[in-house]
């Protein structure tokens, strides 16, 4: 593979992080945990990995987690990215986070995962890692109630995502968040499936039609 | 010197270029879509921002012929508006900022309102000036005595003025936003057909209250019924201006006259409407204050008098860190 500096950004959960990956090597990972912290503390974090052996115009790609996630923490990733991206017309690859969060499990369990993102109350995004035929690029995700994608699947025990929900004894819920580091890894490994997505429209993975159409209900209520 | 300008606090993306004090592009991309909801939804403004930002970006580099490797500064809106809209913006404006390690300008929005009258070139406007402050989200009389010394000497207790406008727009089934529609039937109306109560705030001559001029027009509009208001639509919208009207040049005249004040600016997008640009420049002209109104464009949200604040604050020796966030109710002082 060719030689390449790739930045990796992640803002789809409280976990903000950034990570900087060289030739398919992690050299640097900054995350900062907390509510609302991106905004303030994504560019600070960003220029920590950054020396003056490796500098930020030593860049050949920004890779972003593209969600599902927090919207605002999505949209405050993808929009410094762009901002960072636009003078070299560098290119952006968007990431799922689903992926990310694949590649952040793998790394500690071998078996069949229940990855989930928290969307709101105990509403999540989730979605099945299984073992032997992970999706990496392409998670088929569902969103709906913790409870029923527990539901879905009752065979897998190792249950990975963003937050605490209750569980029963025969599984455990371990909690981790996507990180930059690995954005920045997935997206050296899929460099050339990525690419063709770089567009400077890009938008985040929203995945929520069915609340478009909540909104949609209850505006017409209110102003009828 | 060149700044680029972002404004994303609501409705409009907007991305301007200015060069020492010319306009080389002012590029604003409505967001139609609200429409259909009487109103603007905010996640749906917070999705077209980021869809837009970075081509109306590059659209307004090409129009101007101007390269990102020869824009000084950045200025971008912090607040007050819509907090996941302010962030696309602000967030964007950062990352170029750092890439290109040039300043960065977090302004404030109403403060761009106000500067939006020095973008006319032979302006001849000054420091210091009284300001009426007119928009969708405010009202407010505010005493600018310089640039960045602001004292607010009245403001709407409830709706702003905009919002008076917006909402008897609904009522009369007239679309959002209210104010253009309204002011264009009350050209062939009668501001005298009804009155509308001109509410006074107790213990204070100064502010405003709106609320109840919007609820005076949804109470005669049942009582008389729809077909009877559709009928009568540019008498009542004259009638209802006028009232709106009326409020705002009391206060403010009375407030120029008690601070002895020669120079008044409107800004805000109210200070398009028509009828309050004619009745202000009659009485400023009858009490010999000289009176600035932004050119209607600069009126609404735009991005070119972000820009023009961010010239200000470089003048003053002012930059922003790139740790700032955005506030959704930022103050102006």
């Amino acid at each position: 593979m060719p030689h390449r500096l790739i930045l990796g950004i992640d803002t789809s959960t409280h976990n903000c992080s950034v990570g900087l990956v060289n030739d398919g090597e992690v050299i640097g990972v900054k995350s900062i945990l907390g509510k609302s912290v991106a905004s303030e503390n994504l560019i600070d974090l960003i220029d920590k990995l950054f020396s003056k052996d490796i500098k930020f115009s030593n860049l050949d790609a920004i890779a972003i987690s593209i969600g599902p996630g927090s919207y605002t923490g999505l949209r405050i990733g993808l929009s410094t990215v762009k901002g960072l991206a636009m003078p070299r017309n560098l290119p952006v690859l968007p990431v799922p986070t689903f992926s990310v969060l694949e590649r952040v499990a793998q790394t500690e369990w071998s078996e069949d995962l229940l990855l989930f993102i928290k969307s709101r109350k105990d509403i999540v995004y989730f979605t099945a890692s299984i073992k032997d035929e992970r999706f990496n690029l392409s998670p088929q995700i569902y969103y709906d109630h913790f409870d029923i994608a527990l539901a879905k699947y009752p065979k897998i025990s190792v249950i990975v995502g963003n937050c605490k929900f209750p569980v029963d004894n025969s599984r455990t819920l371990y909690i981790r968040y996507p990180r930059g580091d690995y954005v920045a890894l997935t997206a050296w490994y899929h460099y050339e499936d990525l690419l063709p997505m770089s567009k400077p429209e890009l938008e985040p993975e929203y995945f929520t039609s069915l609340e478009l159409e909540k909104w949609n209900s209850k505006d017409r209520m209110k102003y009828s | 010197m060149i700044v680029l300008g972002i404004e994303t606090s609501c409705d409009e993306t907007s991305v301007a270029i200015l060069k020492d004090n010319d306009i080389m592009v002012n590029l604003i991309s409505s967001q139609l879509l609200h429409q259909e909801y009487g109103g603007v939804v905010p996640e749906f403004a917070s999705r077209e921002h980021m869809r837009l930002l970075l081509c109306l970006t590059q659209k307004a580099l090409d129009q101007s012929s101007i390269s990102l490797n020869n824009i000084d500064a950045i200025a971008v809106t912090r607040g007050p508006g819509l907090m996941g809209a302010l962030l696309v913006g602000l967030s964007f404006g950062k990352g170029l900022s750092y890439a290109l390690n040039i300043p960065f300008l977090a302004v404030n929005h109403i403060e761009g309102h106000i500067m939006a009258n020095f973008l006319s070139r032979d302006s001849g406007l000054n420091f210091p000036f009284l300001c009426l402050l007119v928009s969708g989200g405010h009202t407010q009389i505010v005493n600018v005595k310089d640039f960045g010394d602001y004292d607010i000497l009245g403001r709407s207790v409830d709706d702003a003025a905009g919002e008076a406008f917006d909402k008897a727009a609904r009522i009369l089934n007239l679309g959002y936003p209210g104010g253009p529609a309204i002011d264009e039937f009350s050209k062939n109306g009668d501001p005298t057909f009804h009155y509308f109560p001109r509410a006074k705030v107790k213990r204070s001559r100064t502010d405003f209250s709106f609320s109840g001029l919007k609820t005076s027009m949804l109470y005669l509009v049942k009582q008389k019924g729809q077909e009877w208001a559709q009928g009568n639509l540019p008498d009542l919208c004259a009638s209802y201006q006028e009232a709106i009207v009326d409020m705002l040049r009391t206060n403010t005249f009375l407030m120029a006259k008690e601070k002895n004040i020669n120079t008044l600016v409107i800004a805000g997008g109210v200070a398009a409407n028509s009828r309050l640009r004619r009745v202000f420049s009659k009485e400023a002209k009858n009490l010999g204050i000289r009176i600035f109104f932004p050119s209607p464009e600069y009126c609404t949200d735009n991005a070119a008098m972000i820009a023009r604040t961010g010239l200000e604050m470089i003048k003053h020796k002012i930059t922003s860190s790139l740790n700032v966030s955005a506030v959704p109710n930022l103050p102006l002082n």
